[in-house]
C-alpha cells in the first residue's frame, strides 16, 4: 500500500482511485483520472471530487474544473522528473484551494520543497518507505529553517524577514 | 564584496548537515546511488574519472585573501594539495574522499563560502565581470545583481529539479566580460529613458552540442520586476522544457522550438498571472546588497609614480607583464592586474596550495584584500596601487605567476578533459600544453597579439572553444582521438560561433594546425588588424586551403 | 561497426574513496593485476548484471576490453589513463612545470 504523509506525519487515505465516473458509489471521495473529455460528475459534491493529473498537462484545460476540485493529485513519475514543482505552483497561482497531493517516487529530500510549492500531501510507493520511513522525512522537514525566495514560505522568507518592519537591517 | 548575515550564514551551515545527513544515509542504504547522485551533484560533488571531484563555488568569481587561503588549506588537508580554476570562475578539487566531503563543506562555511549549485539540474553560480567595480565603462556593480539572484536561486524550492541546468550571467558594462550571450540568461544592466535602472534580458544562449547566441527577450525590464520576472521564465521552461533527450533539454532548445515571440508571451503571460503579493521591495533588498559593493576606501595614489618609471625602464620583464597584464582602473593611481595562471607548458588554470598562498598574500600586501576568478581560468588583483607593482611582481615572479601573456596565444582555456573528466571524449590539458610549448617565445606572443584558443575535451564544450578564435573540440574516432578545429568564434559584444575548418587532426598534429593558422593569418592581416578582424574580414578560405592543401 | 573482441574486465568506483576497483571474481581489488579476465562474452555480461544490480560498496559497474597479458591492460585510451589512477601529463606541482625564461 503506498504511503501518505503530511506536515503533521503518516496520514490515512480517505480518497479512492477509481478509472471512471461509473464506478463512483454512494459516500466516496473519488481521484478520476484525467482525460481530455472530463467534466466533473453531476451531484457530486467538490469535497468529494479529486482528479489525478499527469505533469505536462496543459492547465488551461483544468482551469474552469478547478473549482469544482476537493483534491487534485499530480503525477511525479519520476523524482527527477520536477515539472510537478512548477505544476502545483501555478495551480494554486490559478486560486485552487484544495487539497494538493504529490503522487509518484518522489524522496524525503524533497519533502519540503514540494510542501513550498503549494502541496498539501505526498503519496509515496511502499518500497521506498521502506528505506526512508517517517523519520527521514521529519527530518528533511527541518533541515533548511528558512528558504530565501518569497512566496513560498507563508510569508517567513529570509528575504520577506530583512524587509518586514520597512526597515533595513 | 558581499558578507554573509546571520540568515545567510545559518542557511549554509544547516545545507552542510543536510549534506552530512545525506551522505550517511547514502551509505546506510536509505538513499540508492541514483537517488543521491543530483543530490551530490546540487553540492558540487561528482564522481570523476579517477575519483569525486567538489567544486566549489565562488559566486560571481569574487574572493577575499582569507577565503583563498581557507581554499588552500581545504587541498592541502583533503586533497592532493592543488586546485584547478574553472571557466565557470570556479575552484575543483580532484581528488576528496566522499566521507570527507562534509568536512571540507564546514571548513568553507567558516569563510562564507559553499559548494551549492555548482552542479545539477538547477540555477547554477551566477557569473559576472571579473573587472567588476574596476572598469570605467559600468554602470554599475553587477555583482550587486548577481549576489541577488544567488540568493534567489538558493535552494529555490521550485526550480531544483530542471530539466538541464540553467546558467545566468550579469554584465553592467559596455564591453561585455561575462559573456552573457551564450548563457540561459544573460542579463544586461541598463537604464531607460527616465534613468530608471533594470535590464535587457537576453535568453537562451548557449554550448554545448547545440551552440546559440541568445535572443534577445525584454529589451528593458524594470528591476523591480527582475525576480518575478525570472520565475516566470524559470516556470515557462520547467514545464516545457523536453525532458525527452538531456541534449536537448536546455531552454535554448525550447525557445528555438518555439520562436522566441511565442516563448516571449507565454513568459509574459506567466509574468502576468503571478501572485506577486508576498513580494519583497527589489529595490530594498538591492540596496542593502549594494552597501556591501561599496567602492573600498583607496589610500591615496600617485597616477604616475616616478619609482614605477623607473622600474619599467630597467627590467623589461616587468614592463612586458604590466603592459600585457594590466587593466585600467577608474580610480587613479591604480590597476587591476591579471596574475596569469597558463605559465608555458602549465595546466590552465592549476594553482598549487602554496600559490593559492601567495595570491591570497599579493591581495592582502597589494590589493585591499580582495581576488577574482576570470572565465578565462585566471586570476584578477582588482585594486593595485601603481607605486605597489613592482613589489608585486617580485612576489609573483618567486612563485611561477608572473607569466605575461594575458590574451595572448598561450593564456589558453582549457577544460579537464580526459585525463580527469569521466565524459570526456579526448585529452585537452595535454594539448594546451603542447600549444603553449610551441609558442613558449613571449616576443612571438607578443607578434602574434590577442588571440583566444578555447579547447574542450567533449560536445558538452566546458572549454567554450565554440567562441575561441580557434576553437578545439576533442571527440573519439572510432577509439582514437580526433580534434576538430574553429575558427572566429567570440563571446563578446559581437558574439559568434566558431566555424569548423573541416575533419579532425589527430593528437600530434594539433600544434602544427595552430601554427599554420596563425602563419595564415599573420600573411594576411593588415596593419593593426587582430585575429578576428582578419578572419572576418577574408573569411575560411584561405584557412582552409592552408590546412587542406594536398588532402584529397 | 565491427571490432576485433577483446576479452574484458569489470570494474566500478569504490563508493566511499572514489577510486577504480577491479573485478576479481570474489571481490573488488585496488589491484589491476587482481582482474579476472572474462574470454567468453556472455559470462562477463552475467556476471556484470549481476554485480550492477548488488546493492554494495561501489557505483558504475562496466566493462573495459583489456590486453589480457602479463597484466591487464585497457585498450582504449581512456580506460588506460583511468587505470593508471592519475593524469597523463605531471598534474601537481605547477611551478614545476615552469620553464625559466
Ligand atoms: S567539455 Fe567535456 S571533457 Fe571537458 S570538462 Fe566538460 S564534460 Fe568534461
Amino acid at each position: 500500500m503506498p504511503v501518505l504523509r503530511d506536515a503533521s506525519g503518516v496520514i490515512a487515505d480517505s480518497w479512492i482511485r477509481v478509472d471512471h465516473a461509473g464506478e463512483i458509489a454512494d459516500g466516496m471521495k473519488v481521484i478520476l483520472p484525467w482525460s481530455e473529455d472530463f467534466a466533473p460528475p453531476a451531484g457530486l459534491p467538490s469535497f468529494m471530487l479529486g482528479l489525478h493529473l499527469p505533469n505536462d498537462i496543459e492547465t488551461a484545460k483544468v482551469a474552469p474544473h478547478l473549482a469544482r476540485l476537493g483534491l487534485i493529485s499530480v503525477d511525479f513519475p519520476s523524482f527527477a522528473d520536477g515539472r510537478g514543482f512548477s505544476l502545483g505552483r501555478r495551480l494554486r497561482n490559478l486560486g485552487f484551494r484544495g487539497r494538493l497531493r504529490a503522487c509518484g517516487p518522489v524522496i524525503a529530500d524533497q519533502f519540503a520543497y514540494l510542501l513550498a510549492c503549494g502541496y498539501d500531501e505526498v503519496e509515496t510507493p511502499e518500497s521506498l518507505d521502506r528505506r526512508q520511513p517517517q523519520p527521514q522525512w521529519e527530518r528533511a522537514l527541518r533541515a533548511i529553517s528558512r528558504g530565501y525566495q518569497p512566496g513560498y514560505a507563508g510569508g517567513r522568507s529570509v528575504m520577506q524577514l530583512r524587509h518586514q518592519y520597512g526597515m533595513e537591517p | 564584496m558581499y558578507h554573509y548575515d546571520d540568515f545567510d550564514a545559518q542557511l549554509v551551515r544547516e545545507r552542510v548537515a543536510q549534506f552530512r545527513d545525506q551522505v550517511a544515509r547514502r551509505l546506510d542504504g536509505s538513499l540508492t546511488e541514483e537517488e543521491f547522485k543530483p543530490l551530490r551533484l546540487m553540492n558540487g560533488l561528482y564522481l570523476q574519472l579517477h575519483a569525486y571531484m567538489l567544486r566549489v563555488a565562488i559566486p560571481y568569481g569574487t574572493l577575499n585573501s582569507r577565503q583563498m587561503r581557507q581554499l588552500a588549506m581545504i587541498s592541502e588537508r583533503w586533497d592532493r594539495g592543488y586546485g584547478h580554476f574553472t571557466t565557470r570562475q570556479n575552484i575543483q578539487f580532484n581528488w576528496p574522499r566522499l566521507a570527507d566531503v562534509p568536512d571540507m563543506l564546514d571548513a568553507l562555511a567558516e569563510v562564507e563560502m559553499h559548494a551549492i549549485q555548482s552542479s545539477g539540474n538547477c540555477i547554477r553560480n551566477v557569473t559576472s565581470d571579473p573587472f567588476a567595480g574596476v572598469a570605467a565603462d559600468e554602470i554599475e556593480d553587477p555583482r550587486i545583481t548577481a549576489e541577488l539572484l544567488r540568493q534567489w536561486s538558493t535552494l529555490h524550492p521550485e526550480f531544483t529539479f530542471l530539466g538541464r541546468k540553467f546558467k545566468i550571467a550579469v554584465s553592467a558594462a559596455r564591453q561585455d566580460r561575462a559573456a552573457i550571450r551564450v548563457h540561459d540568461i544573460g542579463l544586461e544592466v541598463r537604464r531607460d529613458a527616465a534613468g530608471n535602472p533594470g535590464y535587457r534580458v537576453l535568453v537562451g544562449g548557449g554550448q554545448g552540442r547545440t551552440p546559440m547566441i541568445a535572443k534577445e527577450l525584454r529589451a528593458f525590464l524594470p528591476r523591480a520586476d527582475l525576480l518575478a520576472y525570472l520565475e516566470a521564465v524559470l516556470r515557462v521552461y520547467n514545464l516545457m522544457g523536453r525532458r525527452d533527450n538531456k541534449f536537448k533539454a536546455r531552454i535554448k532548445i525550447l525557445v528555438h522550438e518555439l520562436g522566441i515571440e511565442r516563448f516571449g508571451e507565454m513568459v509574459e503571460s506567466e509574468f502576468e498571472a503571478l501572485d506577486r503579493s508576498e513580494e519583497v521591495p527589489v529595490a530594498a533588498e538591492f540596496a542593502r546588497i549594494a552597501r556591501h559593493f561599496a567602492p573600498p576606501d583607496y589610500p591615496p595614489a600617485e597616477d604616475e609614480p616616478e619609482a614605477l618609471d623607473r622600474a619599467l625602464a630597467a627590467h623589461s620583464d616587468f614592463a612586458d607583464w604590466v603592459a600585457r597584464n594590466g587593466f585600467a582602473h577608474r580610480e587613479p593611481g591604480y590597476l587591476a592586474v591579471t596574475v596569469s595562471l597558463k605559465p608555458i607548458g602549465g595546466a590552465p588554470g592549476d594553482v598549487t596550495a602554496e600559490q593559492m598562498r601567495v595570491l591570497a598574500e599579493a591581495a592582502e600586501r597589494f590589493s585591499l584584500g580582495e581576488l577574482r576568478v576570470t572565465h578565462e581560468q585566471n586570476i584578477v588583483l582588482p585594486h593595485v596601487r601603481k607605486s605597489d607593482l613592482f613589489a608585486l611582481w617580485h612576489l609573483l615572479r618567486g612563485h611561477g605567476l608572473d607569466t605575461a601573456n594575458r590574451g595572448l596565444i598561450t593564456d589558453i582555456i582549457a577544460c579537464p578533459g580526459l585525463d580527469y573528466c569521466a565524459l570526456a571524449t579526448a585529452r585537452s590539458i595535454p594539448v594546451a600544453q603542447a600549444i603553449s610549448e610551441r609558442f613558449a617565445d613571449p616576443a612571438r606572443q607578443r607578434e602574434i597579439g590577442s588571440l583566444s584558443i578555447k579547447i574542450s575535451g567533449c560536445i558538452n564544450a566546458c572549454g567554450h572553444h565554440h567562441v575561441g578564435a580557434i576553437g578545439i573540440l576533442g571527440l573519439d574516432r572510432a577509439g582514437v582521438e580526433s580534434y576538430q578545429i574553429t575558427l572566429g568564434g567570440d563571446p563578446a559584444n559581437e558574439a559568434s560561433l566558431g566555424e569548423r575548418t573541416g575533419p579532425g587532426f589527430p593528437f600530434e598534429q594539433v600544434p602544427e594546425v595552430v601554427e599554420q593558422i596563425v602563419d595564415t593569418y599573420l600573411a594576411l592581416r593588415m596593419p593593426g588588424e587582430g585575429f578576428l578582424q582578419t578572419y572576418r574580414r577574408v573569411g575560411m578560405t584561405p584557412f582552409r586551403e592552408a590546412l587542406y592543401a594536398g588532402a584529397a | 561497426m565491427a571490432r576485433a573482441q577483446h576479452p574484458v574486465i569489470l570494474t566500478a568506483q569504490d563508493l566511499i574513496e572514489g577510486d577504480a576497483v577491479w573485478w576479481t571474481g570474489t571481490g573488488w581489488s585496488r589491484n589491476l593485476a587482481h582482474a579476472l579476465v572474462y574470454n567468453d562474452p556472455a559470462a562477463a555480461d552475467a556476471a556484470e548484471a549481476r554485480l550492477a544490480a548488488e546493492e554494495s560498496r561501489v557505483v558504475g559497474v562496466y566493462r573495459v576490453e583489456v590486453d589480457p597479458a602479463p597484466v591487464p591492460r585497457p585498450i582504449l585510451r581512456r580506460e588506460a589513463i583511468r587505470a593508471d589512477g592519475r593524469p597523463s601529463f605531471a598534474y601537481r606541482p605547477q611551478g614545476a612545470a615552469r620553464r625559466a625564461a
